[in-house]
């Protein structure tokens, strides 16, 4: 169950989109996210799934990680396409008592489904070929001009460089804690909603306590190594545009332009 | 009795990743019930997973599994019920306390077995008394309690659950001589107690050999060998080519032999030694 959570996991590799550099794969991120909100159309939406399936095979990575991160929003997924499905005026289709299915709420159902798949694989895929070090390097980079407006840009990179980081130790834990509960006989797996959030508490008053450990003792081990939130502070690798990227950006916006033009001229 | 029969049986993480990494391959045991079994072998060498498999909390890729002869993995309600006959005591096990008061923690394996409240306050007298905790620290807050002290209460909470098989997880990690000579000692009180099979993960040799009537060894994910301490500690080479520390008086007794002294190298304990030593000056046994 937990082991599922993949976000900020990084799968190592030198392919094509592990060398695109980290900006570029942001910029191309938010421009896909864009592009399946305004290709609102099925053909859009095959256009940008055929593009996501290039980017994966290109990546090396394989297919298993990218279903796997699917798993875990496949209640949220059921759930919008039930509320889509059920509250949609339109044409009627079935009427079970006060349920009706609307022809309109099945193309919004299915729609909504295709985007949110969309989307959290085409995600994903940002983090799964983009080391947590580089990502928060380009977003600091990217943010560089928020500086003149006082917003502290290292300081949000940092923190955000951190969180990811602790991402996958902090599964890792909870799976241990869990583990550890049910050997004492606990049940995370049975009985109604307020029972299951109960049985949480073993797991989670032992999280808080760790958490809270892991960042003082983070906090100690910055300051003995004087960190002073990168005043002065110069970059060991700074990474250049170059042709690959230009080549990465020019099929991203191919795909992505032909998906939205399929809204407005068909 | 056969407590432990596992064939087979085989475990591997992240099934479909990059990082697929099979952690327990083809392992065969039999393990006899009421015996004190040390469990070795270098870090990652697969010994936690081979305790959660015999916890029943991870399911494995391939093999069986028997506790007590019945099939641990059969169905779900099979492994529930003979779940409850394995207590473990994980790693750093003070990290899984999150009750108001030491009392409440300990109680909580119990009250999950379903237990008359009657029973559970026995228990939790019975587990506190075995692990040596002061009646006055049953109503402290768990985490007011020294490093010691809470480990002690972790494994209280296991020991309340009255387990037929008892696996520690490197229970004396990070505890100073004192400390874990205790806790073993509490280990093998509550053995004698119940008759409990006892499976004992350490680093350390000489909790091993000062606990334990046999010794598994594992490497890589494999069984390397499994037999009486005396037997395993004899055939040193190997241990020290898996990445294994021997006893230290068993180090003593291989020097001695390289430097001409005839003497077995099988010792392992400083009693065996005074003996061995003994016969050799024609003193006889002053043990
Ligand atoms: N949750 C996990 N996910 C992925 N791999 C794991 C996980 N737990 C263990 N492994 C891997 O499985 C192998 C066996 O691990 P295991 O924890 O059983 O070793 P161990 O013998 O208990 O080691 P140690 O003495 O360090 O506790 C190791 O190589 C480890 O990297
Ligand atoms: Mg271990």
């Amino acid at each position: 169950m937990l082991k599922d959570i993949t976000i900020g996991q990084y799968f190592q590799g030198d392919s094509f989109i592990h060398r695109l550099d980290a900006r570029t794969k942001i910029l191309i991120a938010i421009a896909f996210i864009v592009s399946i909100f305004i290709a609102d159309s099925f053909i859009g939406f095959g256009i940008l799934t055929a593009f996501l399936v290039l980017v994966i095979a290109v990546s090396g990575i394989g297919f298993k990680p990218v279903i796997k991160s699917l798993k875990p929003i496949l209640f949220l997924v059921a759930f919008t396409g039930l509320i889509n499905l059920f509250f949609t005026q339109g044409e009627v289709l079935v009427k079970i008592w006060v349920i009706k299915i609307t022809k309109e709420g099945l193309v919004a159902a299915a729609k909504m489904i295709c985007r949110i798949i969309i989307l959290v694989a085409g995600t994903s895929m940002l983090t799964y070929t983009t080391s947590p070090l580089e990502l928060t390097d380009a977003i600091e980079r990217l943010l560089n001009p928020l500086k003149k407006i006082k917003l502290p840009v290292h300081e949000l990179a940092m923190m955000t460089t951190i969180a990811l980081r602790f991402i996958p130790t902090l599964v890792e834990e909870t799976e241990k804690i869990m583990n550890a509960q049910r050997a004492r006989g606990a049940d995370f797996d049975s009985g109604n909603i307020f029972t299951r959030i109960k049985a949480l508490v073993p797991v989670l008053v032992p999280m808080f306590i760790s958490s809270f450990r892991r960042a003082d003792d983070l906090a100690l081990a910055m300051e003995c190594r004087c960190y002073n939130s990168g005043v002065g502070k110069t970059k060991m690798t700074v990474t250049k545009f170059s042709h690959v990227d230009l080549t990465g950006a020019f099929v991203a916006i191919v795909f992505m332009a032909t998906a939205i033009l399929f809204r407005f001229v068909f | 009795m056969t407590a432990i029969e596992a064939s087979g049986l085989k475990y591997v993480y992240g099934v479909g990743t990059p990082y697929e990494m099979t952690a327990l391959d083809n392992f065969d045991i039999e393990i006899d019930s009421g015996d004190f079994v040390g469990i070795i072998g270098h870090t990652g060498s697969g010994k936690s997973t081979l305790m959660q498999l015999i916890d029943g909390l991870i399911k494995p890729a391939g093999g069986t599994l028997k506790i007590f002869g019945e099939d641990m993995f059969a169905d779900a309600k099979t492994t529930a019920r003979l779940r409850k006959k394995v207590g473990l005591v994980f790693q750093y096990p003070e990290y899984q306390l999150f009750e108001e008061t030491v009392e409440k923690d300990i109680a909580f394996g119990p009250k999950n077995l379903g237990l008359s409240e009657d029973e559970v306050y026995k228990r939790v007298r019975y587990a506190a008394q075995i692990t040596g905790l002061p009646e006055e620290y049953l109503q402290k807050s768990p985490f007011e309690l020294s490093g010691g002290e809470k480990r002690r209460a972790a494994i209280a909470g296991v020991i309340a659950m009255r387990p037929e098989i008892f696996i520690l997880d490197e229970p004396t990690a990070g505890l100073d001589p004192k400390g874990r000579d205790e806790i073993l000692a509490r280990v093998r009180e509550y053995r004698e107690d119940t008759g409990a099979t006892v499976l004992l993960v350490s680093h350390s040799m000489e909790d091993v050999t000062k606990n334990a009537s046999k010794v598994l060894v594992l490497c890589h994910g494999k069984k390397m060998m499994y037999g009486k301490v005396g037997e395993v500690f004899e055939r040193s080479k190997e241990l020290l080519n898996a990445g294994l520390d021997l006893p230290q008086i068993t180090k003593v007794f291989i020097e001695l032999k390289n430097r001409g002294v005839d003497v077995p190298t099988s010792v392992y304990t400083v009693n065996q030694a005074i003996e061995v030593l003994g016969k050799l000056s024609g003193g006889g046994s002053r043990a």
